[in-house]
């Protein structure tokens, strides 16, 4: 059962990991309302199923439940991708249409227009949505989020082996691109 | 791990730590919004359903013992009385069926992915 208590604590969790939930689901989606919509949808799964359970749980019950949900944003946003591709009459396999990564939201901050912020993120954004979802998203539950390969694994539905793959290929991209352009 | 690496994951960890704090005000704003509507449903969340199956197996409790005390034709020693008690009013059978909607639920996001 809910009890008050809980319902401050989960406040205090959701509180704590809000903004960090919403940058991955921005970084993956490349909008910021889808980003703000998947979070919110997390938030309310959280709290109607799960918010009776212990506490400890909450934080890799959240991450399944958002990384769920970006995946099923990727799947809708694909098959809206191929759709419009039809209807301009293009090759849905086209990799310019099927690229989830093109998309940016009309409220959407341009990186490259906003002065102030710091040209290391802006360049790491840019990588970032370069890859492939599922290296994305693991580089950003491992070196952001820190979580363990078990807990990245469980998060993401995926088995620990790939979860390593994915950490590496993104970890050696990543270099590539951001370590050439520092050199 | 390479060096370049643990440098290259210190420093995008600081920067997203970075762009993370600085979010817009409205979108602060829209995230806390999100956060009172999630917490409003944790609170409401009294679990009409757990009470609903709470008074179900006290029901059953009481009608079960009913039925083996008054029943002419079953005669229990009282050490059957007190385990079927056991039984039906145990309350692992509330957390097993959460836990069935929490397994449910996992089954099926296993399946899709």
């Amino acid at each position: 059962m809910t009890t008050l208590a809980d319902t401050q604590a989960l406040g205090r969790f959701l509180a704590a990991t809000e903004r960090r939930a919403f940058r991955i689901a921005q970084i993956a989606t490349g909008s910021r309302e889808d980003a703000l919509d998947i979070v919110q949808e997390s938030m309310l799964k959280l709290a109607e199923r799960y918010s009776g359970r212990p506490e400890q749980e909450w934080r890799p019950l959240f991450f399944r439940i958002l990384q769920s949900k970006i995946r099923d944003w990727q799947r809708r946003n694909r098959i809206r991708m191929r759709f419009r591709g039809w209807l301009r009459g293009r090759d849905p396999e086209d990799p310019l249409d099927d690229s989830i990564q093109t998309v940016r939201d009309p409220h959407g901050r341009d990186p490259e227009q906003e002065s102030g912020r710091d040209q290391l993120l802006v360049r790491l954004e840019a990588a970032l949505r370069e890859l492939p979802a599922r290296q994305q998203q693991t580089f950003l539950l491992r070196a952001w989020e820190g979580m363990d390969v078990k807990q990245t694994a469980h998060a993401m539905g995926i088995s620990p082996g790939s979860v390593k793959t994915h950490y590496h290929r993104a970890l050696r991209t990543l270099r590539s691109v951001l370590g050439d352009e520092d050199e | 791990m390479s060096e370049r690496d643990r440098e290259l994951i210190e420093q995008s960890h600081a920067a997203l730590e970075r762009s993370a704090r600085e979010l817009d005000p409205e979108t602060l704003t829209r995230l806390a919004q999100a956060r009172a509507r999630a917490l409003e449903r944790a609170g409401r969340r009294t679990h009409p359903r757990i009470w609903l199956l709470g008074g179900g197996l006290a029901s059953a409790s009481a009608a079960a013992l009913a039925w083996l005390l008054l029943s002419p034709s079953v005669e229990p020693g009282p050490a059957l009385v007190v385990e079927d008690l056991e039984l039906l009013s145990s309350t692992e059978s509330l957390e097993l069926l959460q836990d069935l909607d929490f397994y449910e639920w996992l089954e099926s996001d296993e399946s899709i992915s």
